[in-house]
């Protein structure tokens, strides 16, 4: 399996050149063909040397697109050439690579799903589920509540950003893909397109460096930006597949 | 000074800034297709303040008691819709722009490793050339 990892990283320099040795450590015995690439969103830091130092794919926003646009530029080359999958994996260190292969392994087979996306609240086998704020919580269940009302999507972890695109995906996303605040709404365009979306269980980490976007007045915009937002994609690519199919 | 007169101030200030957009637009610095809704804009409002009587029939019989809420009404009504039709171009420029920030960086990479694998490409030769 050809695999692109994306890994979109603003103002990482801190948190991102250990998570590229960590991540190259755990894919060094890896069976598939992997490939690392890091999208800058135009850090203003030295993201990029750091990036470029370790070797891997880089490109190099010109501008600050925001984590949507950072993403789609990562599966825009992973659909372009021909890779079987694409993990997003944030570059702040909130993913341990070591997780990869759970990913994975769930994208192997014939019922392998179109979006898998890596659950931190689906403990199992005993491992440590995560610990998040109570606001956090509460909007992670807001969010569970509205996809599961507007999409008919169950998901445990909406937010989560770990996540692997079959080729259905990567098609539909090269299309069209949410600009800021993307996750949650890319669950509620592909469950529209008739993407079968999974989830498994993850591990997260808190984050290596740098600092959250979504705090204070932002995390009220975001929850009411995402609400509306995931309506609209909704019907939005309702009416696209309806059309596709008519 | 006649109400007529009063109120053509007001019409050749929206004259003068007309003016203005028409000089921006031959200096380029702003585009003829955009700024077309605004000298629309500009000439309703002023023609009801050059034919203010005509502007008052219209308003009474549209309901309007004052003629100021009529104007009012219809400046706030045509402004707001020149601000959606800017919120839509400024939506497409910024899809645009994101689309092709996205295809530059997608083609400098590509670019760059061309460029390192025609550099390893010409060493290897190189040294290839130098044993023999």
């Amino acid at each position: 399996m050809r695999v692109l990892v994306v890994i979109p990283a603003f103002n990482e320099e801190e948190a991102l050149g250990r998570l590229l040795v960590e991540t190259r450590e755990v894919l060094a015995g890896a069976s598939d063909e992997i490939s690392l690439l890091v999208v800058d969103d135009g850090s203003r830091d030295r993201t990029l040397e750091v990036a470029r130092a370790a070797a891997v794919r880089v490109l190099r926003l010109c501008g600050n697109l925001g984590i949507g646009g950072a993403v789609q530029s990562g599966l825009h080359v992973a659909f372009r050439e021909g890779f079987d999958c694409a993990v997003q994996m944030d570059g702040d260190g909130q993913h341990p690579p070591g997780e990869l292969a759970v990913l994975l392994a769930a994208m192997r087979g014939e019922r392998a799903p179109d979006l898998l996306i890596g659950s931190r609240f689906l403990a199992t086998d005993g491992r440590e589920g995560y610990r998040s704020t109570l606001l956090r919580r509460l909007g992670i269940a807001w969010l569970r509540l509205v996809l599961r009302v507007v999409a008919g999507a169950h998901v445990t972890d909406p937010t989560s950003g770990f996540r692997v695109y079959g080729r259905r995906a990567l098609a539909l996303f090269d299309e069209t893909y949410p600009y800021d605040f993307p996750e949650p709404e890319s669950i509620a365009v592909a469950h529209a397109a008739g993407l079968v979306a999974h989830e498994v269980p993850v591990r997260m980490r808190e984050r290596q460096g740098g600092r959250s976007s979504i705090l204070g007045l932002a995390a009220v915009y975001y929850m009411v930006k995402v609400t509306i937002a995931v309506l609209l994609a909704y019907v939005r690519n309702r009416r696209r597949g309806e059309g596709a199919e008519a | 000074m006649t109400e007529l007169t009063k109120y053509w101030v007001f019409a050749a200030v929206c004259l003068l800034v007309a003016i203005v957009l028409m000089r921006l637009v031959l200096r380029e610095r702003l585009m003829l297709q955009g700024s077309l809704s605004y000298v629309g804009f500009l000439t309703v409002i002023g023609l009801m303040a050059v034919f203010p009587g005509e502007t008052a029939r219209l308003a009474h019989a549209m309901g309007f008691s004052l003629l100021s809420n009529f104007f009012f009404s219809v400046s706030i009504g045509l402004l707001a819709l020149l601000h959606l039709r800017a919120l839509v171009t400024t939506s497409k420029v910024h899809m645009r722009s994101v689309a092709l920030t996205q295809e530059l960086a997608i083609m400098q990479e590509k670019l760059d490793r061309t460029l390192v694998e025609r550099d390893v490409r010409q060493r290897t030769e190189g040294a290839s050339q130098g044993r023999s």
